[in-house]
């Protein structure tokens, strides 16, 4: 279980070291990347099978918790990080950038040991240092060289995101005064006691608006779609796709070990229900794709809200089903908007230039509409059923946003679909897709068809990792297993 | 320890904020976040080659600059 420190420390180490081996060899510093990420990609698959026997927690340096700092890995945790690894190797931006080649590949890098640290992390203090290097990681990647628009939509997201630190921080500040301690494990204990109340929910609200703003929460989203549609399309891809469900783990993990209570459901099903008006509307509403695909990725983070507000295990399925199906489509369709970014009514034509990507283009636009044999039909069933089965007024309301949500995806993704699909009036000027966007994209698109056809092991294993997450015994006995005991014996 | 690490933090993104406000005001000619963001919007819309949405409810230009001149 010590390789479980590589994931964090090794991208870490070559980001560093990248500007020294570019003095070295130019050659060897454009590849020690992804060979990198290659190794952790393996790391973490052995890792993976060393998880059959439950969830692993690792103390560093020996100090046994509450006092040290522990990383702890279960499926869910090891597969979000495995995907950030895996994304950063699919979407290496720097192959668009070859100017600022070396100083992209060493944030790329960065972002990656700051997202890995992110989830693994069981100390929220931890957690919040890790958020804050993968924030401004981002600032960084999300620039392009010469481009004004690029700049102003980085300073504003900077400054929100500086804003939801500072938040995080208070939250931070106002559990540790009530316990004492910033230990995950340990506060899980305590919570029933010392979380629940007035305090306890003020700190919630805190770090969920704080950790919402890289999880697109509603009100603090306002960066999404600038900075999707200025950003390079592969950073773009990977922001929507990987990066903004690593705060949706952050904020489920806080959700379920901390402040698992009536009010604060409450809370995160309204925010989430906002969040899919107001991002189908503008979607529904925008003109051109890139900007249609951002606020689409705002409306699907708040179906993933709405999912975690179900208390219990099948709320939890409901939502990685989403955030998972929303992984794989959403950067596969930012992909195809490398070419296809422009004004919508300017696509006419399009599909009959390049016939592969618009086929890809159609496939993930109905598996996110949620046509039947697709994934993205079964993650809306998922969703869709346990908010039936609650039956109460708040969630046959927000049964009622999601099914109207599905009325204007299909309406807006099919607006897209029709005009590629239209015969030209003038000849179509747009280029077709370089090689490297469509394969990626169609991998992708594979991915998601294979899913359809393993169907039955996809659900059994989503059962599994949400009944993980949402077993906080299982956590805190995993951390500490001397604790748990001497609280039976006291 | 912790609130020294939080305050490292800070200072430098405060320092990578200030380099890109310097960024921006060498395009833009301007600081003011509303400026900014109306010169972002036209930007980001000439590049997807769009016309700026349009709403019935804005003020007038007229009435924009006897704001500003008052």
């Amino acid at each position: 279980m010590n390789q479980l420190v590589l994931l964090i420390v090794l991208p870490l180490l070559i980001a560093f070291l990248l500007p020294m081996i570019e003095r070295l060899s130019r050659l060897l510093a454009y590849w020690v990347g992804p060979f990198m990420l290659l190794l952790t990609i393996a790391i973490g698959l052995n890792l993976w099978s060393g998880l059959a026997s439950g969830p692993q927690a690792l103390n560093l340096g020996g100090f046994r918790p509450p006092m040290g700092i522990t990383l702890y890995a279960d499926y869910v945790s090891l597969l979000f990080v495995l995907a950030l690894h895996i994304g950063c190797l699919l979407f290496w931006s720097v192959w668009d950038h070859p100017a600022d080649a070396i100083r992209r590949r060493a944030l790329s890098l960065l972002m990656v040991a700051a997202g890995s640290g992110m989830v693994l992390s069981a100390d929220l203090f931890n957690v919040y240092v890790f958020y804050e290097l993968l924030a401004v990681a981002t600032y960084g990647l999300i620039i392009r060289a010469n481009v004004a628009a690029s700049f102003a939509s980085a300073i504003r997201y900077l400054v929100l995101s500086a804003f939801g630190a500072a938040l995080i921080l208070i939250g931070i500040a106002l559990v540790y005064s009530a316990t004492g301690t910033l230990n995950l494990a340990h506060l899980a204990q305590l919570a029933p006691e010392q979380l629940n109340n007035t305090r306890g929910l003020a700190a919630f609200m805190l770090m969920l608006v704080g950790f919402g703003v890289k999880a697109e929460l509603f009100a603090v989203n306002s960066w999404v779609p600038e900075v999707y549609s200025t950003a390079p399309r592969r950073m773009a891809a990977l922001l929507a796709g990987v990066v903004s469900k690593l705060a949706m783990l952050v904020i489920l993990r806080l959700l379920v070990l901390l402040f698992p209570y009536p009010e604060s459901y409450q809370v995160l099903m309204v925010l989430g229900i906002l969040g899919v008006i107001t991002g189908e509307l503008a979607a529904w509403r925008s003109q051109d794709l890139a900007r249609m695909l951002a606020f689409s990725s705002i409306a699907q983070l708040g179906m993933m809200f709405i999912a975690f507000s179900i208390p219990g295990e099948a709320g939890i399925i409901a939502g990685l089903a989403i955030g998972l199906h929303h992984m794989l489509v959403k950067p596969s369709l930012f992909l195809l908007a490398s070419r296809w970014g422009g004004s919508v009514s300017a696509l006419a034509g399009a599909g009959l230039r390049s016939p592969i990507a618009a086929g890809i283009f159609v496939l993930l636009a109905l598996s996110a509409i949620g046509v039947p044999p697709l994934p993205g039909f079964w993650a809306k069933m998922l969703l869709v059923m346990p908010l039936a089965d609650h039956g109460t007024n708040m969630y046959l309301l927000s049964l009622m946003v999601i099914l109207l949500a599905v009325v204007f995806e299909v309406g807006y993704l099919l607006r897209v679909v029709s005009r590629l699909y239209q015969r030209p009036e003038a000849p179509v000027e747009i280029r077709p897709h370089r090689f490297l966007d469509v394969t990626t994209a169609g991998a992708l698109s594979g991915m998601l068809l294979l899913v359809v056809v393993m169907l039955p092991a996809t659900s059994s294993m989503l059962g599994i990792m949400a009944g993980q997450v949402a077993d906080v015994a299982l956590y805190i006995q995993t951390i500490q297993p001397t604790s748990l005991l001497a609280g039976v014996m006291q | 320890m912790a609130a020294k690490r939080a305050i490292v933090i800070g200072i430098g993104v405060i320092a990578l904020a200030l380099a890109m406000v310097v960024r921006v005001h060498a395009t833009y000619r301007t600081l003011d976040m509303h400026e900014i963001r109306e010169l972002l919007e036209t930007d980001i819309s000439s590049e997807a080659g769009i016309d700026l949405p349009y709403s019935s409810d804005q003020p007038k230009e007229t009435e924009k600059q006897s704001r500003v001149t008052s």
